[in-house]
């Protein structure tokens, strides 16, 4: 016996999935990152289609001559704890920002989108209270249950009805209930019936958390996310983020109209037991707040391609994880192999993309994840689309949806 | 067995074997993953499925400390019996 028989089945897996002199579709090594939309891969230039850079603000000039102008004033990292040595100017003006945003009084910064998660959610919700969250949840908010002393629910996923009955079997305990959900699920790129779960939990007096980690920075007036654009922000208790996605840094927030959320700042221990983010990060992901606030034509170019991929998914057809266009694509394959065969033959055509599988996607479900970003240029959305019809034409004719 | 107990395993069984047909009639001590071979989608599937069935949400934590059918049963009546006591 060994602790690494365990790993056994994922070992074969990975082999799979690519090992050796084959490329491997995960963790495929890109050489060299050439721009937000472009980089080396095995020698080949390729358009990058699988990040998760929406506003492309990673090689934005302002963001980076801002990081660089903090490393040199302020250093490389700031070794310690927010609650110790790690408690900058920086961190409180981006915490302050971003709730100003929402024009709500709390905002804490945690050092990743993963954090954020885990230490909003395992501190909020303890010992006597229940988080009720959706069962097709990011990994980082079942991780958050687990680290939480409170009793974990799930509901079918995007179903008010299934969480209304759940809410109701709670009782007067709703009160001490918070319900998570996201607002754009990034595996297949669905919405959550926001305003439908605004009224169920508002109905039981429960608590409504949202993530937007994939729809802070592109959807809303001022780039706030889906619950703006629904006008929902005035019923939503808590929103979390994260900076590894539009805004093109490492780190993440979470932001609420209570006052009260300054206090978990003394509990949460994903918030305490680590480093602070690094100065270089807070000052571009500040810079990238304002170019997120101000983004209407970074957004407007994004929806645009949005719109044309979506239409030429269709023509070619595809079958998509959604029926409502959005900045991600998934192409949904029933079988394993047919999804490696698209994600190899994209990278052939020089277009990078994401392969995910089983158990990291709802039942039974392949998925080649295209992603788009404001930074593609026309030129660039052409390419992913000719390689995309290309496959198309020699897929069976049975394989179309 | 007291009527809730009897119930319980009624509905389990039955929400086990709309994910998985074959399993009609498995011995109680039968480990649900690595000996049915119930994948983490499939199980909670068949939670869900309980839940409806008996009117009662499973808390994830009760999943976790069950590995066979029995066990299953067995937390489940606990969360029963104290509101039905």
């Amino acid at each position: 016996m060994s602790l690494f028989d365990k790993f056994k089945a994922l070992a074969e897996l990975k082999k799979a999935l690519g090992d050796g002199e084959q490329l491997s579709s995960v963790a495929t090594p890109m050489d060299e990152v050439l721009s937000a939309t472009s980089a080396i891969i095995q020698g080949r230039k390729v358009v990058l289609a699988g990040t998760n850079n929406y506003l492309g603000l990673t090689f934005d000039a302002r963001c980076r001559a801002a990081a660089i102008a903090a490393i040199e004033s302020t250093g490389t990292g700031t070794t310690g704890s927010r609650m110790a040595s790690g408690n900058y100017v920086g961190h409180r003006d981006l915490e302050q920002a971003l709730a100003g945003a929402f024009g709500w009084p709390s905002g804490i910064v945690f050092s990743t989108g993963y954090q954020a998660n885990l230490g909003a959610l395992s501190a909020l919700a303890s010992t006597g209270d229940t988080l009720v969250i959706d069962a097709d949840s990011h990994a980082s908010i079942h991780d958050a249950c687990r680290l939480s002393q409170a009793t974990t629910i799930r509901f079918r996923h995007n179903d008010p009805e299934n969480l209304d009955r759940r809410l109701a079997r709670l009782g007067p305990e709703a009160s001490r209930a918070l319900v998570v959900v996201e607002s754009l699920y990034s595996t297949l790129g669905d919405r959550a019936p926001l305003a439908e779960i605004t009224e169920i939990t508002k109905r039981y007096g429960a608590w409504l958390i949202v993530d937007e980690a994939h729809s802070f920075g592109l959807f809303g007036e001022r780039g706030l996310g889906i619950c703006e654009e629904l006008g929902l922000l005035d019923k939503v208790d808590f929103i979390v983020g994260t900076f590894s996605k539009s805004l093109g840094g490492v780190g993440g927030f979470c932001v609420s109209r209570h006052p009260e959320l300054e206090l978990i700042r003394m509990a949460s221990r994903p918030y305490i037991f680590t480093a602070s983010p690094p100065p270089g990060v807070i000052a571009a992901t500040r810079c990238a707040l304002d170019c997120v606030l101000e983004g209407h034509d970074l957004r407007a170019k994004l929806w645009r391609h949005v719109a044309r991929l979506y239409a030429e998914l269709e023509r070619l057809g595809y079958r998509v994880g959604t029926k409502t266009p959005g900045p991600v694509a998934a192409l949904v394959f029933s079988e394993r192999e047919e999804a490696k065969a698209q994600w190899q033959g994209l990278l052939d055509a020089g277009v990078y993309t994401n392969l995910m599988i089983p158990p990291a996607t709802p039942i039974g479900t392949n998925i080649v994840r295209i992603s788009l970003s404001a930074a593609h240029s026309d030129e660039e959305i052409s390419h992913i689309i000719d390689a995309l019809e290309q496959l198309a034409k020699k897929r069976p004719a049975t394989a179309a949806a | 067995m007291t009527d809730t107990a009897s119930t319980v395993e009624k509905a389990v069984r039955a929400a086990l074997e709309s994910v998985r047909p074959d399993a009609a009639g498995i011995d109680g001590g039968t480990d649900l993953t690595s000996e049915l071979g119930l994948d983490s989608l499939q199980v909670m599937d068949m939670v869900m499925e309980i839940e409806d069935l008996l009117d009662v949400s499973v808390p994830v934590e009760t999943l976790a400390d069950a590995r066979t059918l029995d066990q299953l049963c067995a937390g489940i009546v606990r969360l029963k019996e104290p509101k039905s006591a």
